[in-house]
């Protein structure tokens, strides 16, 4: 392929639908564990759902600005064309991977904004919340997966039919998620003394390697089959954003600072775990960009 | 004259109208265009007749109102190694109009759909929004592209809107060695069901299992399992 069709705008709708459903899924998950007993954690999980929430919204936002009939309706004043995205949510099309996410996020965002409006209740035991927040988890884990399960729908592309994929954007859905935890703890200015949330965050970061490491591999392989440079080599421009995106700067560094407090046993101070936060983001969104590269590159 | 009580019948009428109207799948609008007819309109390519003129390209753009720079068919140069010797030669490309295309289930609008009646895969440009998915799953890169005056996606369609009317498609009405021939697959006597069966001509990338309907006379099986692209750079401009 040499057009690029899908870049940036896709890239940033599956890194902020990926984000937006790991936030929900650790709120909903702190709402099911019963730690919202205490105070802080109750903080933590509402706003963490609202950040959540409006994250899933931008997404969807994205996906709509990307389409072309919009583009063309903004550049030459065609309302009709301008407003006809409205089919993508008004169409239900069972066979098309589009059509089921783009329900499966309206969803997500109906029963995220429920969640967040369950929480001005203030009472924390209530089973509405709970049900909400079991919901979300579930619908969180879907949208994450969904991501990936979109470009690899396509099924003759070596890149993007790769079932790891799935496991991947899960795995950085929950990274990034827990980032925006990160940023909204950091924001409550709730300290992490024990440093639970670091090392929790630093074991998914490994996991992300490791998985990250079997993508790697198989795409070096795929690509020596086809008879292709390896579409993950630092040669090609997928792979620069890769390396120096998604694998340095979104889990190296972050792992390195996580790590570095952890042995040290000393305190996070709130500019560095808002920019363990910042690090991780850029590399989801990298991560994800490079994928759709790698796969339009050949 | 209207009472306030029928004005407030009337929009609410007018409101459950509109509110049904937005919920119409795309299903019932294409039906009927699916209904009738069961032929399977075919291309045969016999590169050996291919002069490389691009009087196909140029018909093609003048019928369907394209850009310069987008096209439904393109005839791009391609180099082949012979016994140690580079060779070059055309290689019309467009559509497949395939019988199983990777294009239509994904397209979340169901805008694009083959027609029942004749195999034709068509992009209905007032229901297409430009999410470009079919672009993507098309393994043949280049042949759909988005056209610049309408901004939904564009195609190959065997000029449906001469087709349907019986006669040739502009490409094949115009090409000067007689290379393109078109026809009903599914009728013996056709001039593309006897060129099917004397030379058994090749499809591109079998292997993505498409089933495509436009077959070229003249490639070799190497040549036919290339990725060719509409948009490869042309040989004599490199």
């Amino acid at each position: 392929m040499s057009e690029v069709h899908w870049g940036l705008l896709v890239a940033a709708y599956l890194f902020l639908a990926g984000a937006g459903a790991g936030a929900l899924f650790i709120s909903g998950a702190l709402v099911l564990s019963e730690k919202v007993a205490h105070a802080h954690h109750w903080s933590t999980a509402k706003f963490s759902a609202i950040a959540g929430l409006l994250l899933l919204m931008l997404g969807t936002g994205m996906i709509v600005f990307d389409l072309t009939s919009f583009q063309y309706g903004i550049f030459n004043g065609d309302m009709s064309k301008l407003l006809r995205f409205y089919r993508l949510f008004m169409t239900f099309e069972p066979s098309s991977m589009m059509s089921i996410g783009t329900w499966l996020l309206t969803l997500a965002i109906i029963f995220a904004l429920l969640f967040c409006f369950s929480f001005k209740r203030h009472d924390q035991e209530t089973f509405t919340s709970r049900g909400y927040a079991l919901i979300n988890l579930i619908l969180a884990v879907c949208v994450a997966s969904y991501t990936a399960l979109l470009i690899g729908d396509i099924k003759h592309n070596i890149v993007w039919s790769n079932s790891i994929l799935v496991v991947i954007f899960l795995v950085s859905a929950i990274s990034s998620g827990a980032a925006v935890v990160l940023i909204v703890k950091t924001w409550l200015k709730q300290s992490d003394p024990h440093h639970h949330f670091a090392k929790a965050d630093s074991m998914v970061m490994l996991i992300e390697l490791f998985v990250l490491g079997i993508f790697v591999y198989v795409i070096a392989n795929v690509s020596k089959f086809y008879g292709l440079d390896n579409l993950l080599g630092m040669a090609t421009s997928a792979g620069k954003i890769w390396w120096l995106g998604a694998v340095v700067v979104g889990l190296l560094l972050p792992l390195l600072l996580n790590l570095t407090s952890i042995m040290g046993r000393v305190g996070v101070s709130h500019a560095k775990e808002y920019g363990i936060a910042a690090l991780t983001l850029v590399g989801a969104f990298c991560l994800r960009y490079s994928v759709l590269l790698a796969g339009q590159s050949y | 004259m209207l009472d306030r009580r029928r004005t407030l019948k009337l929009l609410a009428g007018g409101a459950i109208a509109t509110t049904g109207m937005m919920f119409i799948p795309a299903d019932p609008v294409i039906a009927d265009i699916r209904r009738q007819g069961k032929k399977r309109l075919a291309m045969v390519i016999d590169l050996g007749r291919c002069n490389g003129c691009k009087a196909c390209v140029v018909s093609c753009g003048i019928e369907n109102g394209n850009l310069p720079d987008e096209h439904r068919t393109q005839v791009p140069q391609h180099s082949v190694d012979l016994n140690g010797k580079q060779y070059v030669f055309n290689l019309p490309l467009l559509c497949n109009n395939c019988d199983k295309p990777s294009c239509v289930s994904v397209c979340p609008t169901g805008a694009t759909f083959k027609r029942e009646q004749d195999g034709i895969v068509v992009v209905d440009s007032q229901l297409c929004i430009g999410c470009n998915y079919c672009i993507q799953a098309c393994p043949y890169d280049g042949v759909r592209f988005t056209h610049s005056a309408t901004g939904t996606v564009d195609k190959c369609n065997f000029c449906i809107q001469r087709t349907s009317r019986g006669l040739l498609p502009a490409c094949v009405e115009t090409c000067t060695g007689g290379a393109r021939v078109f026809g009903d697959i599914n009728d013996p006597e056709s001039e593309v069901s006897r060129l099917i069966r004397q030379h058994r001509p090749l499809v591109l990338q079998a292997g993505k299992q498409t089933s495509p309907n436009v077959f070229y006379i003249g490639l070799t099986q190497d040549e036919s399992n290339r990725a060719n692209s509409i948009n490869s750079p042309q040989t004599w401009q490199r």
